[in-house]
């Protein structure tokens, strides 16, 4: 089995593989909406979809933040403690 | 009934037996001493054994229970699937450290008493500071010492704190602490244990050691430190609400650092201080699945941390270099490496079906359980950070991204041994979740937990896929940066070289100053001072002297002169002599 092959088709398709993930979300989504609900620890736990936002918003948050946080303070040159 | 030898013998013993041994028999040697040792915690019963009682202490070496099994499990598999990793290495030593150091750990988990928990706890600092000064870098060696000087720190903590105790208690049983009876000493034991466990602030030895360490020493410096002190926590501090906040903020710092770090063994460094976040968060929420979650998932993360120490190691080891920067495009060339760290960082996230899944949610139950919705969040958002960081921008940028024009080989067959081996396991729990279950110091707790269940299936997928959206999204913000960002470490790397500049200015100059005024006015009057004792002697008490000499002199001439040699001459002396003293009596 050539592994290099595989990820070569799977980065030549690589339009398929994004639809494929689309729908994945959609799907997650969609039973996220009609699935039975029991034991809300969370007032998110109740809203369907929730974690799919809750997800999406901390993660470009967090890229947003913390890049900035860095470039303005956090950031040096790596020989910074020579 | 009495079946239990201490698998920490198995290392400290073994260890002396390494050098003497040679090519494939050393090899086979160094995968027997682990295995026996896993061998032996398996068949060990729970009780006390090994009991001495020395200079009014009860030492307790063995203290077997299912809290001390369950981490006596992983570590022992841990050591074998480290030592099969590092089975290239020909150096003895380095070999030797790492089995003393797995020995330390294996002793603090079966430490009965605190005076075997610190003994061992240092060896485990010293054996593991070893482990990085073995890359022989330059930045190794200053690591290393920065390394041990805090855990030197952190064991005087533990120290101070044991003393306390004892003194308050007059017990050295190293038992469960109850919140309430909580002192100073108690604070300070606690303190020590949170410096080893990476507790923010007290976590900067580690993204600051742990990236210069050896391929293979990083690979057992991952797994035992953290652990060995999550072990310590849960064994005496479950329920302190201090834990549950701080272990918390661990979680979303680690992540947060790990976003815009360069170097991937800082990456998994600082996730490593967010994977034990959790830990130390569910220890300190303290009910039965809290504390249940935090010990799977000690066991979980010691192997999938592992395996994406061993898949950054064998791109460090293969290439050169660890800075994603300098990497990209190495799937073509190290496609088995990829794909065992892509089973750690799925793991890590906690997918469905790999191990992450039914540890990490055990913990985030717990604190939903406990009614902790705020702490149950932010563990969310930092699984959100950790398939961020671990998951996706680390093996995209080293293996995808832009081709780096390196064209490195995959690693010797034994490393992608122990990663395949690993793969496997963080698989086969994630599948069967009851061989971890059934570990855990809980069992009905345990065996009521479910994590197969539509919600928790439905909240882990979405998360994590929305992450992934988010990820792409913000692709090219993510760009390596050839760049370092500051810590709590640089409190003591800043501080300590401002120090040495203020003595350098301030102290030295004043102790030159010092020097000269001395050389000038006080070489003088030490002179002057000399000279009056050098004439004092000469006169004073060379006078005394001399005098005392010349009387003695003066005497002896006399005395010489009354004897003649004649007898006629002592008889009338002598006679003489009666007389007076009969005279001097009659008159008196």
């Amino acid at each position: 089995m050539n592994w290099v092959n595989i990820i070569d088709y799977l980065r030549n398709n690589i339009k398929t593989l994004k639809q494929v993930l689309y729908l994945l979300m959609a799907a997650t989504v969609i039973f996220d909406v009609f699935m039975p609900r029991h034991e809300a620890h969370f007032f998110g736990d109740k809203i369907p979809g929730f974690w799919s936002l809750f997800g999406l918003i901390c993660c470009i948050l967090l890229i947003r933040l913390m890049k900035g946080l860095s470039h303005t303070v956090l950031m040096k040159k790596e020989d910074y403690y020579e | 009934m009495n079946n239990f030898i201490h698998p920490a013998l198995f290392f400290i013993l073994g260890a002396f037996l390494i050098p003497a041994l040679r090519g494939r028999i050393r090899q086979i040697y160094l995968l027997i001493v682990p295995a026996l040792a896993f061998y032996s915690v398996l068949s060990m019963n729970t009780g006390v054994y090994g009991e001495i009682n020395y200079l009014g202490f009860n030492i307790i070496m063995g203290r077997v229970d299912s809290l001390s099994m369950v981490f006596a499990h992983v570590f022992t598999l841990m050591a074998f699937l480290g030592v099969l990793y590092g089975l290239h290495v020909s150096e003895a030593e380095q070999h030797m450290a790492s089995f003393f150091y797995v020995g330390g750990s294996l002793g603090v988990v079966f430490a009965g008493d605190y005076l075997t928990v610190f003994i061992f706890w240092e060896m485990m600092a010293l054996a593991s500071t070893f482990l990085i000064w073995f890359r022989r870098e330059p930045a190794s060696l200053k690591a290393g010492f920065r390394y041990l000087l805090m855990h030197i720190f952190g064991g005087l903590l533990l120290l101070a704190g044991i003393f306390l105790h004892y003194k308050n208690t007059g017990s050295m049983a190293f038992e469960l602490i109850p919140r309430e009876g909580a002192g100073f000493a108690e604070y300070l034991i606690l303190s020590g244990f949170a410096l080893n466990a990476a507790v923010f602030p007290l976590h900067a030895w580690l993204p600051d050691a742990y990236p210069e360490a050896t391929v293979t020493g990083a690979v057992f410096m991952c797994a035992f430190t953290t652990k060995t002190a999550v072990y310590v926590l849960a064994r005496g501090f479950p329920g302190f609400e201090v834990l549950a906040i701080m272990g918390t903020a661990m979680t979303v710092y680690g992540v947060c650092y790990a976003t815009i770090e360069n170097d991937m063994r800082r990456i998994l460094s600082y996730h490593i201080i967010s994977q034990v976040g959790y830990m130390v968060a569910g220890v300190g929420i303290g009910t039965e699945l809290a504390v249940n979650g935090a010990c799977a998932h000690a066991y979980a993360h010691i192997l999938y941390k592992a395996l994406l120490f061993m898949g950054a190691g064998s791109v460090l080891m293969m290439t050169g270099t660890s800075k994603l920067n300098q990497l990209g495009g190495l799937y073509k060339y190290m496609p088995l490496s990829l794909i065992f760290y892509v089973v750690g960082g799925i793991s890590i996230s906690g997918f469905p079906l790999f191990s992450g899944f039914v540890s990490k949610s055990m913990i985030v139950a717990g604190a939903g359980e406990a009614h902790h919705p705020v702490l149950m969040v932010l563990l969310l958002l930092a699984s959100v950070g950790t398939f961020l960081s671990v998951g996706l921008k680390l093996p995209y940028f080293a293996w995808f991204g832009k081709d780096c024009g390196l064209k490195p080989k995959e690693p010797p067959a034994n490393m992608l041994w122990a990663m395949g081996l690993t793969s496997f396991l963080c698989f086969f729990i994630g599948v069967y979740p009851k061989a971890l279950y059934d570990l855990l110091p809980f069992k009905e707790a345990a065996a009521e937990y479910h994590p197969y269940s539509a919600p928790h299936l439905s909240e882990t997928v979405q998360i994590l896929l929305f992450t992934g959206l988010g990820f792409f999204l913000l692709l090219k913000r993510l760009q390596p940066e050839a760049k370092i960002n500051l810590d709590f470490d640089w409190f003591y790397r800043k501080l300590t070289a401002g120090f040495m500049r203020f003595d350098e200015k301030y102290i030295q100059s004043f102790d030159s100053a010092w020097g000269e005024i001395y050389r000038k006015t006080g070489l003088k009057l030490t002179m002057i001072i000399a000279g009056f004792f050098a004439w004092f002697d000469r006169w004073g008490i060379d006078g005394v002297v001399d005098n005392t000499a010349y009387g003695t002199v003066w005497i002896g001439d006399k005395a010489r002169k009354v004897q003649t040699g004649d007898l006629q001459n002592y008889l009338a002396i002598a006679i003489l002599i009666i007389f007076v003293i009969v005279g001097i009596n009659w008159f008196l």
